[in-house]
């Protein structure tokens, strides 16, 4: 489940007379962590949209495993792939369990019951984000760095090579926001998970992925490893803004002042 | 042992659908014996199942099929409205409010009018009439996403015109008697039963089985399609059904307002958020409420009627109101 290859050629997207997205093509590494970051509405959210099938693109193609995802139907999508969006909802008084188990619903049919299958996938998907404690809470009850990791289990449950991640952390305290990126890089690590996720802040980025994409007015200007594409002139040509990066043996970082 | 609250509060919502039954049923003899003819229980009893009497039969054929259509058309109203709340994602969504009755009422007020030998095909027309009122203060409603406010606004509006509409086919049919929307559940004969059974069972028996898929319409919409379940269709048809079932009702019996739109609530205060529990939760309640309704009206100033409809107003309109405040809109 580790070798989905996506890959975006030539994609093309336009509100209207507003240019989204330009030409942009790119292959995912399978098995690493991708944060496509840029200004606001420089294209970053309607790419993920595009690539998760929740908008089409103008011109060009995502492709999945060697298939144009338009051909790919919803639910063999959703097998294959698992999105978790910033906003979510789900009524208060639903308990954590039957949310997490909504993501078996692409691999089962509603007639049939759960089977030993899905419930270790409920359960494994509970445990990796450290949630089996909360199975039976309702969601009303949750912080929101618990309600969060719920989101993110159910995607897991959903059993995927692929997880796409819109701003996981942008309404969260600096502590979940930090336990939701760590937990990303673990899943990574032990399930050796694709993941995209798009990532407002700079710094999480570079801390927290494998690979960058940089996107600006719809183009793509950076692509690669953070240490080897990023620097202060890319900075300023993605937010066009000129801060400080520095960084030593370990990590880099930028001075948002 | 947190497993076990959450199956004691499944049993829990089980019992209250049994006890909710039970209520119905009690309601349902109180109602077919109590009367301008009022019956004794042994009376009751003896003259249905022991040998003929003549009273009894004169109940039977006028009493009971105006409590059998109260229950039905009262399960079908309410489940109609936890659908349509659960597809607009609005709690003040209700058929009445909303206009689809209105333009039910009006469709089948045309066919009743003009087309009398249609009469068993009214239900049909009037889904069609409820769909086109759907199709119309949904388009009219969205702005990039459903405001709930701006439905209620759009389907008020909706409802006045439908309402005119009506009045215009009354005051043109010579014959005064027949105007749907006012002659709610009085005279009502056991075909009229055959008939709301036949077209409530055709939406009652899809709003059971979407009650799962219903569960997810409380997820964004974007949730929904990354579980691989089209949310648009999957809206679509709950809309469809809680037409359907809107307008039977409201061909048969015209415009109750409010009984959609309170039944849900109290059954989601009772029961809880899972719509495989409220459906049939919210069934019984508006079999219940309606024929209570109607039987309060029928008795507390008798030899005058109340229509249920005007009893549902008067206890509609403040809880509506209520809920408006609550929900700070």
């Amino acid at each position: 489940m580790t070798d989905e290859v996506l890959s975006v050629r030539e994609l093309a997207f336009s509100y209207g007379d507003n240019r989204v997205l330009d030409g942009v093509s790119f292959d995912l590494k399978p098995g690493s962590v991708t944060a496509l970051m840029g200004a606001n509405a420089c294209g970053k959210t309607t790419l993920l949209n595009i690539m998760t099938k929740n908008l089409k693109p103008a011109c060009g193609r995502v492709m999945l495993g060697g298939a144009d995802i338009s051909e790919i139907r919803l639910r063999d999508f959703a097998r294959r792939a698992a999105i978790v969006h910033q906003k979510n909802a789900a009524p208060d008084d639903l308990t954590v369990k039957k949310l997490v188990a909504y993501g078996r619903i692409p691999h089962s049919s509603m007639l049939r019951g759960r089977s030993e299958r899905d419930e270790e996938c409920i359960a494994r998907a509970m445990a990796s984000t450290g949630i089996t404690d909360l199975a039976d809470k309702p969601m009303g009850a949750l912080s929101g760095g618990q309600r969060q990791r719920a989101f993110i289990a159910m995607a897991l449950a959903q059993d995927t090579g692929l997880l796409f991640l819109d701003e996981p952390t942008t309404f969260l305290d600096v502590r979940y926001q930090v336990e939701i990126l760590r937990l990303i890089r673990e899943l990574n690590g032990e399930q050796g998970m694709t993941i995209v996720m798009v990532l407002h802040d700079i710094n999480q980025a570079l801390a927290y992925s494998d690979e960058v994409i940089g996107l600006r007015d719809g183009k793509i200007l950076a692509q690669g490893a953070p240490r080897e594409v990023i620097d202060s002139d890319m900075i300023y040509a993605l937010y066009g803004i000129s801060l400080e990066v520095q960084s030593d043996a370990r990590r880099m970082w930028v001075l948002p002042v | 042992m947190t497993a076990r609250v959450t199956k004691k509060s499944a049993a829990r919502g089980a019992l209250a659908c049994v006890v909710l039954a039970a209520a119905v049923v009690c309601l349902a003899l109180f109602a077919m014996k109590s009367g301008s003819i009022a019956l004794s229980w042994r009376e009751l009893m003896r003259g249905l199942f022991v040998e003929y009497d003549a009273r009894v039969a004169a109940v039977y054929d006028l009493r009971f099929p105006r409590v059998l259509i109260a229950l039905l058309s009262g399960a079908v109203l309410s489940c109609s409205g936890l659908l349509l709340q659960a597809a607009l994602k609005n709690p003040l969504a209700d058929p009445g409010i909303i206009g689809i009755s209105g333009g039910a009422a009006f469709a089948a007020s045309v066919v009743t009018a003009f087309f009398p030998a249609l009469y068993f095909e009214a239900p049909a027309f009037a889904f069609i009439g409820g769909a086109a009122a759907f199709v119309v203060i949904y388009s009219l409603s969205w702005k990039g996403g459903l405001d709930p406010v701006r439905i209620v606004l759009i389907g008020v509006a909706i409802s006045a015109v439908f309402a005119g509409l009506t009045g215009i086919i009354g005051g043109m049919s010579s014959v005064s008697g027949v105007s749907v929307t006012v002659s709610g559940l009085s005279q009502r004969t056991w075909s009229d039963v055959r008939l709301l059974g036949v077209y409530s069972a055709v939406g009652l028996i899809p709003a059971f089985l979407l009650a799962p898929a219903c569960n997810l319409l409380a997820l964004e919409d974007r949730a929904v399609r990354g579980l691989g379940v089209n949310a648009d269709a999957l809206r679509a048809g709950v809309s469809c059904a809680a037409v359907l079932l809107a307008s039977s009702a409201t061909a048969i019996v015209g415009v109750v307002g409010f009984l959609a739109l309170i039944t849900p609530h109290v059954a989601r205060a009772v029961v809880g958020g899972d719509h495989r529990l409220l459906t049939p939760f919210s069934a019984l309640l508006g079999a219940f409420v309606l024929l209570l309704a109607d039987t309060v009206g029928r008795l507390i100033f008798a030899p005058y009627e109340l229509s249920a409809a005007v009893v549902m107003s008067v206890l509609g309109g403040p809880f509506f109101i209520a809920l408006l405040r609550k929900k700070r809109m």
